[in-house]
């Protein structure tokens, strides 16, 4: 996958080939001295599905959902959807552009009849003739599956070399990892079948600037403006807008919302069941706040303990399919919440990802080491920089830390021993009051607080 | 001016300005041009230039200009910009090979590439033609492709001399935006005057162009054909891909043609875009006709349209749908296919599918059978008797509201500089401010040490010039730096009674005194218990802090004995119409009326403004600017006086209005008619908070006290265009209803006067009731009931009488009026007797 505002380089364009029967994903090559990856060719139980699926990742890629004045003059390139291959299924992904959408279609093992060639992550071209010809497949239409390039070379004699410069990847790469933490901690809040998705979708307003909440009743689903037991939250209806054309192929509709905001705004995944396939569409809290920027995986980041065994995690999960925080603890000798951290580690760099209806987490080979969490963190390397020039001074109850910088200083006060509950006298903290993730003052208190207490479990022994 | 440029002057005076420039640049060389450029970039708009010349005669000059500009550039950016500069068309493409190569200039090659990032200059042509001779790269920006549909001049004539450029249709096809750019080009191109013998329509717009290339063979008309369909199929607005249609619509695809794309048509089918439905509609619907299409490929697309919202396409699609039907080998497909029908919101597609499927129920399998009887849930409940399906008994009632709320303590010293960290960052509510100026008046009598280190943390914050550019942000930034130690000056004057409290607090800290705030609100509403005011007021020596005794006035349960203590006159006087205060070392002078009662009354459109009232017997107080407010106390103070921020100023300062004044919100929904009426009519943006929408929160929140407007407000929010408005509208309704004891009477009654008026359209009210029927019947039948014999006269009238219906086929038999009985005995198939027709049926028959 092009991280670093790298060129994508294909070596063909994506198209549909031999008389409309086979759909070829051309693969991004990282580097020209390597031999293009290939993950799957074979053919797909429900043509219609697939093809509609793979639309809906192509379009949330091409929507921006929310454009800040700065954005208007500059739009950012259409980046390409992501493909993982386990071995045994293939999930595609995509951000909106403006990063507060995540989407993403799962094929599992039934639906794909075929040879996989191993394990592996990359972009997928996904160009206009190549949607055009995905909208015109039918439920009848025998469809194979080609993901690589070399069919695409092979079949169409065309060896021309498809080049797009798309700037931003890197935020990707971050939204994976927020969204990774989010979807472990979603639970699913509402379950609709039938005329009730169709029911629901269908009543909400296509445009809503405040947040509507949706709570289950009975077989259906109900709109509200204000908040009720049990509802999700939902701002932005139109950032949901992808899931309408696959509502006919659609069994099943999931939402999942996070158990410990009621009342407020927040993240919520909405799961459509399309029989062997799901498309899963993870919506922001708010559609000016990208994944990219949230935040929520600082806290795990300034655990030195999870970044040292990280590597060791990344080498487990890549053998199995499906793994969970409770199943590596005891693998690798590791408490759960150091083994849910050393995931978030990995997640911070793309390398791991959430599948909600399995309830566990999955692995994406990326090419980024741990070394680039600094670079993907800039408040992460910011706090590091402070806990090194010795800023972070505690009160005598060690609740309280004063975070010093050139001529003036901010006050933390914690809540515990980790991020949750801390609060800053900083602006930024201000203007958030942490709900985008924890401020560079929190990260070095928290850090100095566990050196603190790892010093004095060291002089104990 | 150099000696040289004096020269050029002279030179573009002359009769071939260009041509004399480019002889000039030869004659000064390449060095000194490079010497000079930024002279001359500089030149162009100073008066030593211009020598006071009209444009007209600035052209010779203005040209040369340019043309010096572009021998002397460096850089590729530099001769787009004297490109950029030139206001005509005196310089060719020559002109500028022989700029570049006489010069030895290395940016010829990049340059179309850089002209085309300014989208509004008018070169295109120009780098067309530096590409077309190979003297320079294909552009790959979009844009060049959007200034070649509105720069190629006469669209025929260029393509037909110009195969290459005919080869780059295709490449403009790819592009998401070329519907919108070709539909803005040719719109206008065929509505104009230009159409004339001299301008054939091939030479005006493209669509007759590429038609008539295709016709001539010049363009492949296969190739045009689905690329125009593949932009049909887009998803995306009709602006976006109607130029796709009129394309179409000009190809008059023959049928086999049509027969070629057969599954480009289908794909049609899905479109959520209702008139590409459409398209795609008559286009299989004749492909069916001609019996090219198999019914099996139809039946697997068909289903598609009949999962939108719109109606007219769902109709069409039931009506392709009826002639397989009656095929006995299709009809059980085609029911299947139809089944989605059942669910959809048309109440009139749901009755075509309806008539279809009860007319062939019977003589379908069981496992059909099963697939009916569950696609029937999506049927309106007063359908789903005609299925012998019964009625779903209506979904439990959401309780919409769950966060009651409690008074938090006072601020301890760490908590109160977070408050005061977002209080600077102007991130704090209401009832947070109060608490931050509650644990100031106690801070403030710290010794000054202990209150430097406090705030501390936040001095740096509030000395930053940007904070206190805003009142309330400066304001808590000055008290930090009170607090602090620093000398500031403070101001003895206020005309709110907002700004009246802040300065007192102000001051306060300044003395350094500690005391009781005498406002701090009791209850998270913002009130006041009484007797709590009353014991602070004595804690307080005489004479201080009358804008807070004011304010602890309007927010106490019974705050009239406030205003009688000794030291603090607040004298209203009447003939004056000025409330002023004695005794204290500061005046106050805020305006004030006499009292008048405000009752619940409902808004009424003035005819010639549009705007609107609250009844005449208020009018003349309601004005914008001057609005009233009775206080608990029986003080009268104008909304324009309570501050501390500008009035209407949005949600957030009704928010602290609502606090201030938490036992007559009325006082405060009234004087907003004319701004709750104009945000009815708008979509709230992020940059237009919507007051409506902070009115009914407000009315709906545990604990707060409702006014009689607040139902009046509600019942014109059910026909607001905004649907999120609408939503909060029937979440409102329902707990004033269920949860604070109004009278359901007084939402209808207020929404009869407003329907009868024209001021809220009854598709929105309908609309909004419809929805609000599944949870809650009981409330849209007693709220719809009452409105009938008024509004039968009313265009869409019967939508308002299918909401009715659907409330009653879930609630049981209901007396109607005779109006609707009259009505339905009526000749006639207009929808509004069709309705009345079945609702009569219904509430005869409800369970």
């Amino acid at each position: 996958m092009a991280t670093g505002g790298l060129t994508y380089r294909y070596g063909a364009a994506s198209s549909v080939i031999d008389d409309g029967r086979l759909v070829g994903l051309s693969t991004f090559t990282p580097d020209a001295d390597i031999t293009d990856p290939t993950f799957f060719r074979g053919f797909v139980e429900r043509p219609d599905v697939v093809a509609a699926g793979l639309l809906a990742v192509a379009k949330v890629a091409a929507s921006r959902y929310f454009e800040p004045f700065s954005m208007i003059a500059r739009r950012i390139e259409l980046a390409d959807p992501v493909v993982t291959s386990d071995g045994q299924r293939l999930r595609f992904e995509s951000f909106s552009q403006c990063c507060g959408v995540h989407a993403r279609l799962d094929l599992d093992p039934p639906m794909l009849t075929g040879s996989f060639t191993g394990p592996g992550t990359t972009n997928v071209d996904v160009n206009p003739p190549l949607r055009e010809a995905l909208a015109r497949v039918g439920a009848r239409d025998p469809m194979a599956l080609a993901v690589g390039t070399d069919d695409l070379t092979v079949t169409t004699l065309d060896g021309t070399v498809v080049e797009k410069k798309v700037p931003l990847p890197e935020r990707w790469v971050k939204g994976f990892g927020e969204t990774q933490v989010l979807q472990s901690r979603l639970r699913p809040h509402i379950a609709l079948e039938g005329v009730g998705v169709r029911r629901l979708l269908g009543s909400l307003p296509t445009r809503s600037k405040d947040a509507l909440w949706i709570a289950q009743v009975g077989r259906s689903a109900r709109v509200t403006a204000r908040p009720s037991a049990g509802a999700v939250s939902l701002s932005g209806p139109d950032r949901i807008d992808a899931l309408a054309p696959l509502l006919r192929l659609a069994r099943s509709l999931t939402i999942y919302g996070l158990d410990s905001s009621p009342g407020r705004p927040a993240a919520t995944a909405w799961q459509l069941d399309l029989g062997d396939a799901r498309l899963t569409l993870t919506v922001s809290a708010e559609p000016s706040r990208g994944f990219s920027g949230e935040g929520g995986l600082l806290s795990s980041l300034v655990s030195e303990c999870a970044v040292d065994v990280a590597d060791q995690v990344d080498a487990l999960v890549a053998e199995q399919p499906f793994t969970t925080a409770t199943a590596l603890g005891p693998s690798l000798g590791l408490g759960a919440d150091v083994a849910r951290d050393a995931l978030d580690v990995l997640a911070a760099s793309g390398r791991v990802g959430f599948d909600l209806a399995a309830g566990a987490h999955f692995h994406r080979v990326l090419p980024l080491g741990t070394d680039a969490l600094r670079r993907l963190n800039p408040r992460l390397a910011t706090s590091e920089g402070l806990v090194a020039a010795g800023a972070v001074t505690f009160d005598a109850d060690g609740r309280r830390a004063t975070v010093r910088g050139g001529d003036h200083h901010h006050v933390v006060t914690l809540a515990g021993d980790t991020v949750l509950g801390a609060t800053c006298t900083c602006p930024w903290w201000a203007k958030h009051r942490g709900e985008r993730g924890p401020c560079k003052h929190v990260l070095a208190a928290v850090r100095v607080r566990t050196q603190n207490a790892a010093a004095v479990t060291e002089s104990g022994r | 001016m150099s000696p040289e440029l004096e020269e050029l002057r002279r030179l573009g005076e002359s009769a071939e300005p260009v041509q004399a420039a480019l002889d000039w640049a030869v004659a000064v060389g390449r060095a000194r041009l490079l010497e000079l450029h930024d002279e001359i970039e500089a030149l162009r708009f100073s008066e030593e230039w211009r020598r006071d010349a009209t444009w007209q005669q600035l052209r010779g000059p203005e040209a040369a200009l340019s043309v010096a500009e572009l021998a002397s550039a460096r850089t590729v950016a530099q001769a787009a910009r004297a490109l950029d500069h030139h206001v005509g068309d005196a310089i060719t493409a020559d002109d500028v090979i022989r700029a570049a190569q006489e010069h030895g200039a290395r940016w010829l090659p990049k340059l179309p590439q850089r002209l085309v990032r300014n989208r509004w200059n008018n070169h295109w042509r120009l780098g067309r033609e530096l590409v077309r001779r190979g003297l320079a790269e294909h552009p790959t920006d979009p844009l060049y492709h959007e200034q070649m549909i509105t720069q190629i001049g006469r669209v025929y004539a260029s393509l037909t001399d110009d195969e290459a450029l005919r080869e780059e249709i295709w490449s403009f096809f790819q592009s998401d935006r070329l519907g919108l750019v070709m539909g803005q080009h040719d719109l206008p191109a065929e509505r104009s005057m230009h159409r004339t013998p001299q301008w054939p329509d091939e030479d005006l717009f493209w669509r007759a162009a590429l038609a008539a290339l295709a016709q001539v063979g010049r363009v492949d008309r296969v190739r045009l054909h689905r690329a125009t369909l593949a932009g049909l199929a887009m998803d995306a607005p009709w602006v976006r891909v109607r130029w796709y249609g009129a394309m179409l619509d000009q190809l008059n695809c023959t049928i086999d043609e049509i027969a070629s794309e057969t599954g480009s048509y289908l794909a049609l089918l899905r479109s959520r875009n209702p008139k590409a439905v459409a398209v795609g509609q008559r286009a299989v619907k004749a492909l069916l006709g001609a019996d090219r299409l198999r019914p099996e490929e139809f039946l697997d697309a068909a289903d598609a349209p009949l999962y939108g919202t719109d109606k007219a396409t769902a109709l069409a699609q039931i009506k392709m749908l009826e002639g397989f039907l009656a095929t006995p080998a299709w009809r059980d497909d085609a029911l299947t296919t139809l089944l989605p029908a059942l669910g959809h919101r048309n109440l009139d597609v749901q009755r075509a599918a309806l008539r279809l499927v009860a007319r062939h129920a019977d003589a379908v399998g069981d496992g059909l059978r099963k697939q009916i009887a569950l696609a029937a849930e999506g049927l309106a409940p007063s359908l789903r008797t005609e299925l012998l399906v019964a009625p779903s008994p209506p979904a439990p009632i959401v309780a919409v509201v769950v966060n009651t709320e409690t008074m938090p303590g006072p601020l301890d010293d760490a908590a109160f500089v977070q408050v005061a960290a977002l209080m600077l960052e102007d991130q704090a509510r209401p009832i947070e401010i109060d608490r931050a100026i509650e644990a100031m008046l106690r801070i403030c009598g710290y010794p000054l040490e202990q209150q430097r280190a406090l705030v501390e943390p936040l001095l740096r914050r509030a000395g930053d010039p940007a904070v206190a550019r805003t009142e309330l942000r400066g304001w808590t930034a000055g008290c930090i730096r009170l607090l602090a130690g620093d000398t500031l000056a403070s101001t003895n004057e206020a005309e709110r009674v907002g700004e009246l409290l802040l300065m007192e607090v102000w001051q306060a800290i300044k003395r350094g005194v500690a005391r009781p705030y005498i406002a701090m609100p009791t209850r998270p509403d913002g009130s006041i218990d009484a007797a709590t005011a009353a014991e602070r007021r004595r804690a307080v020596p005489a004479g201080v802090g009358p804008g807070e005794t004011i304010v602890a006035a309007l927010r106490a349960d019974d705050g009239r004995d406030l205003l009688r203590f000794d030291g603090i006159h607040v004298v209203i006087d009447a003939d004056r119409h000025r409330l002023t205060t004695q005794g204290v070392p500061f005046s106050f002078a805020g305006s004030m009326s006499t009292t008048v009662e405000v009752a619940g009354v409902t808004p009424e459109r003035e005819p010639w403004s549009g705007s609107y009232t609250v009844g005449t017997e208020v009018h003349h107080y309601v004005t914008p600017g001057r609005p009233l407010i009775t206080g608990a106390a029986g003080v009268l103070v104008t909304l324009t006086a309570l501050g501390p921020r500008p009035f209407g100023a949005g949600a957030e300062y009704l928010e602290w209005l609502f606090t201030t004044l938490p036992h007559h919100p009325d006082a405060i929904v009234i004087p907003l008619a004319w701004a709750i009426a104009d945000d009815m009519e708008r979509e709230p943006t992020a940059f237009l908070p919507s007051r409506l929408n902070t009115i009914l929160d407000h009315a709906s929140r545990p604990g707060r006290t409702v006014g009689g407007c607040a139902s009046i407000v509600a019942a014109m929010a059910l026909g607001a265009k905004a649907a999120g408005t609408r939503l909060r509208a029937i979440d409102c309704v329902s707990v004033l209803v269920r949860d604070k004891g109004v009278d359901v009477g007084a939402i209808a009654g207020p929404l009869a006067q407003l329907l009868t008026e024209q001021a809220v359209k009854p598709s929105r009210v309908a609309g909004s009731l419809a929805d609000a029927a599944a949870t809650d019947p009981r409330l849209v039948r007693d709220i719809v009931l009452p409105l009938l014999p008024s509004i039968l006269g009313l265009r869409d009238a019967h939508r308002l009488l299918d909401a009715l219906t659907e409330a009653i086929a879930l609630t049981g038999p209901a007396a109607v009026p005779a109006e609707v009985h009259e009505l339905a005995t009526r000749k006639g198939a207009s929808k509004l007797i069709q309705s009345a027709r079945h609702l009569v049926a219904v509430s005869a028959s409800a369970p």
